[in-house]
């Protein structure tokens, strides 16, 4: 359960909106015992439910136009930046933050919650090739924001960044082995 | 796609899953062997591991904090229904487990593991340690059903279990007091059909380390210790004769190993000069033998939520 508030938190960046997606997954959960009782993997039923719910929420925000992405208010309402939390790790956050979520959720669920690529195919609800070129497209995006997005320190080759950019719309969306 | 060490096609899902510490000890290699000759890819998946850790880094705070008392009553209340709801289930999964035990011994250990494992695509460490890296993350998230068998008692009692069925010898459960490691208890998974012992040892901070003793599907083997990063957790997997390990903890490589060597070292005086032919009358008496096979106990991590059928389903395959 905390790995939920976690994921939720590291999701919208904002610890109120995250507190308050938790309690209502939770309460879907408790609403629905007969289920609750016979889920086998507890953790990954949550984290369905709490997505579900996440989903939901975005696209009624958008029927209503209060079109303000979650991730503006929550740098108002963020607490403020911690002194001692290391560069790398503020860096990190933003550039987290700067992702699609579509592929952040890939990526929080994954490489945050340890969730299998099979279980977060079912959270999300896709089919395992799209989580896997999800998975690879956004840590491709993390890393060259990591790197300040216009000089990949890899080795730069040629036309640099459409070469990559070109490379990384022709992955496959590989299927599940 | 582009060809690695052993002509091995390495894809891009490869590379993810290596990142992910997913991949089987061949495979591990092979793609070392790749990254080694290809410095930009080296540094790209570097830099993704690196983002694992971040996660972890950046977010892990969050989790130490107490719930919200809302969120605390929420929880409450979820795992309340949970056992009360279990307690309609108790009758069924005792005769589940009852003829599982049954199968298992009439069967023979090693024909009905090696019916299953063709069953699962993962080669058996693979799925171990997935197990063991799941039920660790359930044990030590909040929604962890308590401990079937609390303290160093209850632990001895599910290896010595275990180990009887395996090599015919009950063994007690690794000591690791000289670690500050004292022993919480243990619960029993099931990994697809076959019973996991869990150990829970706890230091002084309350960190936990998870000890994972299952029977191994292809009998004899010796090999050497495999490491596997998942985000802030490492896992050593080992087999040992016919026991296989999976070691779960939240620390560095060589803490974690020094722990595995000892656990090792303990339980290798016993799978030696302890090998004989299993005795049917003896087994024939292996389910009264069950330490305490509780609701709680009988649980499968790794199965994702859509998948989940009845108990008497997953523990009854159809065998012949």
């Amino acid at each position: 359960m905390t790995g939920l508030r976690r994921y939720a938190v590291a999701l919208l960046g904002d610890a109120i909106e995250a507190e308050d997606l938790v309690q209502e997954c939770l309460v879907r959960a408790l609403s629905r015992g007969h289920v609750w009782a016979r889920v086998r993997d507890r953790r990954a039923y949550l984290f369905t439910i709490l997505h579900n719910i996440h989903v939901d929420r975005r696209a009624q925000y958008r029927r209503h136009g209060i079109h303000v992405p979650i991730d503006d208010v929550a740098a108002q309402l963020h607490s403020p930046p911690n002194q001692h939390e290391r560069l790398e790790i503020r860096d990190f956050k933003r550039a987290l933050k700067e992702l699609p979520e579509n592929y952040k959720t890939v990526i929080l669920l994954i490489g945050l919650e340890g969730i299998t690529y099979r279980q977060a195919a079912d959270i999300l609800g896709v089919p395992i090739g799209t989580i896997m070129s999800r998975l690879s497209r956004g840590r491709e995006m993390l890393r060259r924001r990591m790197n300040g997005g216009t000089h990949g320190n890899g080795g730069t080759h040629g036309n640099g960044a459409n070469a990559e950019a070109s490379t990384l719309e022709e992955l496959p969306e590989v299927e599940a082995k | 796609m582009v060809r690695g060490a052993d002509d091995f096609p390495v894809r891009e899902e490869d590379l993810q899953a290596y990142v992910d510490g997913l991949l089987d000890v061949d495979r591990r290699a092979a793609i070392e062997a790749y990254l080694a000759r290809r410095p930009q890819e080296a540094e790209r998946v570097t830099s993704y591991r690196a983002q694992n850790l971040l996660l972890h880094q950046a977010f892990d705070a969050v989790a130490d904090e107490p719930l919200s008392a809302p969120l605390d009553e929420l929880k409450r209340r979820l795992t309340h229904a949970a056992s009360r709801r279990h307690a309609v289930w108790r009758g069924a999964r005792w005769v589940a487990a009852a003829a599982c035990v049954a199968i298992v011994t009439s069967a023979s250990w090693l024909g009905y593991e090696r019916l299953f494992s063709s069953m699962t695509k993962e080669g058996p460490p693979v799925a171990f340690t997935r197990l063991a890296i799941d039920a660790h993350g359930l044990l030590t998230g909040d929604a962890s059903p308590p401990l079937a068998e609390r303290g160093a008692e209850g632990g001895n009692a599910l290896v010595g279990w275990l180990s009887q069925r395996a090599i015919q010898a009950a063994k007690p459960a690794p000591d690791l007091k000289r670690f500050s490691l004292e022993l919480g208890g243990g619960r029993v998974f099931l990994l697809g059909e076959r019973p996991v012992v869990q150990l829970v040892y706890r230091d002084k901070q309350q960190q936990k380390l998870s000890l994972y003793l299952g029977a191994s599907p292809d009998g004899d083997h010796q090999n050497a210790f495999t490491f596997v990063q998942q985000g802030e957790l490492s896992t050593f997997y080992w087999r040992q004769g016919k026991l296989e390990f999976s070691l779960v903890g939240r620390m560095n490589r060589d803490e974690l190993l020094a722990i595995a060597k000892a656990v090792h070292d303990q339980l290798n005086i016993a799978t030696s000069g302890q090998e004989s032919t299993p005795d049917p009358g003896k087994s024939g008496s292996l389910g009264s033998r069950i330490p305490h096979l509780t609701d709680e106990a009988v649980m499968s991590p790794g199965m994702p939520a859509n998948e989940r059928g009845g108990v008497t389903k997953t523990l009854m395959p159809p065998v012949k």
